[in-house]
């Protein structure tokens, strides 16, 4: 009959106790777990955001929020004035602009059933949006990435070309097909390739060569303006020299940083409200197996008394007391990593809201944080019963080498 | 100089003193000087308060005497700390309490096997040890395997004197051993422990207020308040009895 034997038996003495304690140290543990994971999730979502925000600078005309609002485009002759700025690494111009031709009916209907529908009546017109033709891969208004289902993109000299690229619920809507010709404003426009944005806006748009675009709806100039420069460092001094060419009742000029700022507060803020938390459960669960092996103790001083009458060395005695303690806290950091799974990302989610905004640029999009639950997560749970064992022998190991046998069997 | 081989233990000067809760020094033990021979029976008795269960308790390094020197076969218990006086609690001396104190988690058997495990023994070794001992106690293998919540006084006795026996001790130490037990059950126990002696050639000191046992011992040392008023053999004592 080994240690491991007495301090089972001992585990299963009094059950009630046994379970209330590790009940107690689960919670506290499983949350300092999800806190541990989210936290790390945090970490991992503010490098990325970093390396995805990076040197943007997007301009539009003043008063413009997402694709709502504002009036007019940026002057053609100050949008080519931007690449010769210095430290300019590459200028993407793009128009948006409504169709409001009957040849098309929009995908997002009125009052119906399912994600593509506006309560009260309200309709959503289709989108028109261009770009320049070597842009690949173009970000649509709301933040969405195109995803060719269909067909095909634009090649670099198509910029004034009569063809379009259909959002995948309008062309099901409207029974376009690659190939299909639209009349648009008095010109037939030719279906080239179908995408899928993965968001009921973002496929209910048309996508156009720049040059068509501005040539179809008479349009000068660009909407919007996204301007890379060469070096995070040197972006300040780009926005400078923007500022000289768009003043601030012409054109709004937002940096990545700006963006970056945002969604950085909100990640931040996660990270240390997780951080706190993480502490706190820590803190409490120190305190509840501190407080658990101070009971055991206090109530065996008779039975720790015998143990030494009979031989058994301070060592022995904490070795077994600690061997309790250890057991309690891997039972429940068991059971806490097994909560971790299931209620990591909720926590995420409550720290950091993750729900898309239409007219946020998509920051709560990329600000949302996705947890990955790793079986990493037990190593961190074993590593943490073990911490709680040794925080949790230190009373024992000091009040057992103060109990004289004598003393605690003097009375019965 | 002592001679080991006939007197197992040599008390000098022993003083033992405790403070009060009024602060004030009393003494429980109060310069006892005396040695005690080799597998013999030897009972301490004396009125309740007198100091006999503080004396087997520094015998058996369950306390520190404030003064004088104890000999436990060749070992100064006295001088003893930490890791020794585990050591030698564990080999040297076994304790018989009053009121028995097993470990309740164990069975019987585990509770003999303790000792045994603390020092180390193999399981195979300490079960087949464990289990010679309680057949000699009287507790047959029907009963090995109980709690001692289901277990009488008597046999819960019986196995703590197993328990007592199970590494081998110079000295067995009981503290009134059957002051917890009807007088049947009594009479029964200290056979037992005589026998210990007699059959085994075991060193038995008995704390007790109880004639009986007094009676059937090899010596009797008789305290009061603290000190030892008198000292004779177990046929003075038989005498003084009829």
């Amino acid at each position: 009959m080994g240690v491991v034997r007495r301090v089972i038996r001992n585990l299963i003495r009094n059950p009630l106790r046994t379970g209330g304690i590790v009940a107690i140290l689960s919670v506290s543990i499983g949350l300092a777990l999800i806190m541990v994971t989210v936290h790390g999730a945090t970490e991992n979502q503010l490098g990325s955001i970093g390396t995805q925000i990076g040197t943007e600078i997007t301009i539009q005309p003043a008063g413009r929020f997402g694709m709502m609002g504002g009036n007019g485009t940026l002057a053609q002759e100050d949008v080519d004035k931007l690449s010769d700025i210095s430290h300019v690494a590459s200028v993407q111009e793009s128009v948006q602009t409504q169709y409001t031709g009957d040849n098309l009916e929009s995908a997002v209907e009125q009052g119906g059933s399912g994600g593509g529908s506006f309560p009260g009546g309200f309709r959503m017109g289709i989108m028109v949006m261009g770009f320049d033709t070597a842009t690949e891969n173009p970000t649509l208004t709301g933040g969405a990435q195109m995803d060719i289902v269909e067909g095909r993109y634009f090649t670099t000299d198509e910029n004034n070309a009569d063809v379009m690229i259909v959002g995948q619920a309008l062309a099901d809507k409207n029974g376009l097909e690659v190939g299909s010709l639209v009349d648009i404003e008095g010109v037939s426009v030719k279906v080239i390739g179908i995408y899928d944005s993965g968001q009921v806006f973002g496929n209910n748009m048309l996508v156009m060569p720049i040059g068509t675009v501005q040539s179809l709806f008479d349009l000068e100039g660009a909407t919007s303006v996204t301007i890379l420069a060469d070096d995070v460092n040197n972006v300040d001094a780009v926005v400078s020299t923007i500022r000289e060419i768009f003043p601030t009742n012409i054109a709004d000029v937002t940096t990545a940083q700006d963006m970056y700022q945002r969604i950085n507060s909100s990640v931040a803020s996660a990270q240390s409200t997780s951080q706190m938390a993480m502490i706190v459960a820590f803190i409490v669960a120190g305190v509840v197996i501190l407080f658990a092996v101070v009971l055991m103790v206090r109530q065996r001083v008779k039975e720790i008394g015998i143990l030494k009458a009979i031989g058994a060395s301070n060592r022995q005695i904490e070795l077994q007391l600690g061997g309790e303690a250890l057991g309690m806290s891997v039972m429940a950091a068991i059971i806490g990593a097994l909560i971790t799974y299931p209620l990591a990302q909720k926590v995420a989610n409550l720290l950091v809201p993750s729900a898309g905004g239409l007219f946020d640029g998509g920051v709560t999009r990329i600000a949302g944080i996705n947890v990955a639950v790793s079986p990493a997560v037990f190593l961190y749970a074993v590593g943490i019963a073990i911490a709680l064992a040794v925080v949790a022998s230190i009373f024992p190991a000091w009040y057992i080498s103060r109990i004289r046998p004598a003393e605690v069997l003097r009375y019965e | 100089m002592s001679n080991y081989k006939e007197m197992v233990v040599e008390v000098d000067g022993l003083v033992k003193q405790f403070i009060t809760s009024e602060f004030t020094t009393v003494a429980a033990v109060n310069g006892i000087s005396f040695k005690l021979p080799k597998e013999k029976m030897i009972a301490i008795k004396g009125p309740s308060g007198c100091g006999k269960t503080t004396l087997l308790n520094l015998i058996g390094a369950l306390d520190k005497p404030t003064t004088g020197s104890i000999l436990v076969d060749g070992i100064k218990v006295s001088e003893l700390y930490g890791v020794n006086e585990a050591e030698y609690r564990l080999r040297k001396v076994g304790f018989v309490f009053q009121y028995y104190y097993l470990i309740p988690s164990l069975t019987a058997l585990e509770n003999v096997m303790l000792p045994m495990d603390l020092r180390g023994i193999k399981r195979r070794i300490q079960e087949a040890g464990a289990r010679q001992l309680l057949e000699r106690v009287g507790i047959d293998a029907s009963h090995q395997a109980r709690r001692p919540t289901r277990l009488s006084g008597g046999e819960q006795q019986r196995v703590a004197i197993a328990r007592a026996l199970a590494n081998g001790p110079a000295v067995i130490l009981a503290d009134e051993p059957t002051g917890n037990l009807d007088s049947k059950t009594g009479t029964r126990i200290v056979e037992l422990l005589y026998s210990l002696t007699t059959k085994e050639g075991r060193t038995i000191i008995v704390a007790t207020h109880d004639a009986d046992i007094a009676a059937r011992a090899d010596m009797v040392l008789e305290m009061k308040d603290g000190k030892l008023v008198a000292q004779s053999n177990g046929k003075a004592e038989k005498q003084r009895q009829s």
